[in-house]
């Protein structure tokens, strides 16, 4: 979930589980140099979080739980009373239940539903990889819909060579992919002609 | 989706059809170090003052200031002329943000640009701390945290909620993998070379900061999220405002899926994060309009519960969030409007999706909210 996108739905289970993954990753990361205290910090922070977010589920579904079997106990001693006996084991029930309340199917219900929406996105990979020539760069050809047309085309190697910021000469670099992709825009004129026509 | 800023302009869409337009040369040779700041602008005049003063009181401020006044109606290129800001004037409205923008790129003469809204203002050191990842050559924008400035309404509550949550959790794991979802329109610095590459931000969507985003990630290039630069945007204060917002940010999201559909699919965590953000944009719109109330009228008025099951989840990133800013009150305070704000994304995502998926009508008329 982010801004303008409803529920905490299979993207927080994903984040959950990526924020998870961080720690034994940097493990990796660290056993081959490539690691910092500032990295560890905000692996374990966010580890951290995922963390509380799985315990504040688990007392959330455990309160309801309570909650809920009070509620129906209540309903049920209302309507057919009881002896103590009965009580001491509706209460030593309510334990018992509370104890094993972790929604455990429900959790890998959703997991598995997280994993098949990941898969199906690599299977569309795969499968526009064999039905056609593999695209490198963005694919700004593409077009979401007919109204939002496409043209133009042009090629450049970017050639960073200073920091930008202070002028200093930046170390090497791996050259970034050669860009090679047609621009689109949509019904509105695009405003580079516009520039074109002002002056100064 | 961090559409979390695009907003700009209340014109229609422009008449003429689309001719083919170059993309703009990249001169890269005389770009020389240093920043310069775009504030797109229309009718902006009671906001626009505070945006120039906030950056030319960086701790490190840019060496220009280029507001582009869209055809404002109102006082908007004289307020910003008098704030110190060097004002352009397009011959005709622009008709989005984006193009607003995209005018102003070929004045860049630095080798950083930033782009910043015209109802924005910065916290003192935001630009000095988004600037740093750009020592790495290989980033080409960097993008910083968002909170509302003013939190009154009920709408501007429950987007304090939204934003302390996606930048005290979401937005840092996303940067750690490398791939932020989107690189906040409001506040996000660029290396010019790479936005000439791309022909700047582009208008083909409602959403120019997401298509730019999935653009360099395509192009190869690394895009940042720095949680310490911070930017204090004039959010939606009523319904009004907020449904048009939410309108071009969820039309924005889904035309962005269609149009990079193939190039993220090359792209691994940005192909999972946006198919299971998409599988939500569907489901979890479905599931609070349509299953839960059918569920609780017709099994039992527990389901009702699906509205607030999640709140603990939301609450712990958004209450460690508000306590590093000092705010639990306010975000306490706050709460209980995310729910209401959420059921809204809903709606206006589940509309989105049909007009745009099954309807087959997109939104292309660039509309202000904030």
């Amino acid at each position: 979930m982010a801004a303008g996108l409803p529920g905490f739905g299979l993207s927080g289970v994903f984040f959950i589980i990526s924020a998870l993954l961080m720690v034994p990753m940097e493990i990796v990361s660290t056993l081959r140099g490539r690691s910092s205290l500032e990295r560890w910090g905000q692996v374990l922070r966010s580890a951290g979080i995922a963390l509380s977010i799985l315990v504040g589920v688990e007392l959330t579904y455990a309160g309801l739980h309570i909650a809920l079997t009070q509620l129906s106990s209540s309903t049920a001693g209302a309507h057919g009373g009881g002896g103590g006996g009965g009580g001491a084991a509706q209460a030593h029930a309510r334990t018992v239940n509370v104890v094993h309340v972790l929604p455990v199917l429900p959790i890998l219900a959703t997991i598995g539903l997280v994993a098949i929406v990941i898969v199906s996105a690599k299977a569309a990979e795969l499968i526009s990889d064999w039905r056609r020539k593999p695209i490198v760069s963005g694919d700004r050809s593409a077009s979401a819909h007919p109204e939002l047309r496409s043209h133009g085309e042009r090629r450049h190697t970017p050639r960073p060579r200073r920091d930008p910021v202070d002028g200093r000469p930046s170390r090497g670099r791996v050259q970034p992919h050669l860009i090679d992709h047609e621009r689109g825009i949509g019904e509105l004129q695009h405003p580079l002609e516009l520039a074109s026509d002002t002056p100064g | 989706m961090n559409t979390e800023s695009h907003r700009h302009h209340a014109s229609g869409r422009r008449g003429r059809p689309t001719t083919p337009v170059p993309a703009p040369v990249a001169d890269d040779h005389n770009l020389h170090p240093g920043l310069t700041v775009i504030v797109p602008a229309f009718n902006e005049a009671a906001s626009i003052a505070d945006t120039v003063r906030s950056l030319r009181s960086q701790t490190r401020p840019p060496q220009e200031i280029l507001v582009v006044d869209d055809c404002s109606t109102d006082e908007t290129a004289a307020v910003a002329a008098a704030a110190g800001a060097r004002v352009l004037t397009p011959p005709v409205n622009t008709g989005s943000k984006a193009g607003a923008q995209t005018f102003a790129l070929p004045q860049v003469r630095t080798e950083l640009a930033m782009a910043v809204d015209a109802d924005t203002t910065l916290a003192e050191d935001a630009i000095e701390r988004l600037l740093e990842p750009f020592s790495d050559p290989e980033v080409a924008a960097a993008s910083g945290a968002v909170i509302p400035r003013h939190v009154r309404t009920m709408w501007e509550r429950g987007r304090y909620v939204e934003y302390l949550f996606a930048f005290s959790f979401f937005k840092r794991i996303q940067d750690h993998y490398g791939k932020p979802m989107i690189s906040s329109g409001c506040f996000s610095a660029y290396r010019t070379a790479a936005l000439r590459q791309v022909g700047g931000w582009s208008n083909r969507t409602m959403a120019e900061d997401m298509d730019l985003t999935w653009t360099l990630f395509g192009a190869g290039w690394k895009v940042r999220f720095l949680p310490d630069a911070v930017c204090y945007p004039i959010e939606p204060h009523d319904l009004n405002l907020m449904r048009k917002q939410l309108r071009r940010w969820s039309h924005g999201f889904i035309q962005n899926v269609l149009l990079h559909r193939r190039g993220l699919l090359k792209l691994g965590y940005l192909r999972s994060m946006v198919a299971t953000a998409f599988w939500d944009a569907a489901v979890a719109s479905l599931a609070y309009l349509v299953a839960i109330p059918l569920l609780a009228l017709l099994v039992s008025p527990a389901f009702l519960l699906g509205y607030v099951i999640d709140a603990p989840v939301v609450l712990i990133p958004v209450a460690l969030g508000a306590h590093r800013r000092r705010e639990l009150g306010k975000a306490l305070t706050s709460f209980p409007s995310y729910f209401v704000l959420r059921l809204l994304n809903g709606v206006m995502m589940l509309n989105a999706l049909i007009r745009e998926c099954i309807l087959r009508k997109p939104l292309l008329v660039y509309e202000k909210g904030h």
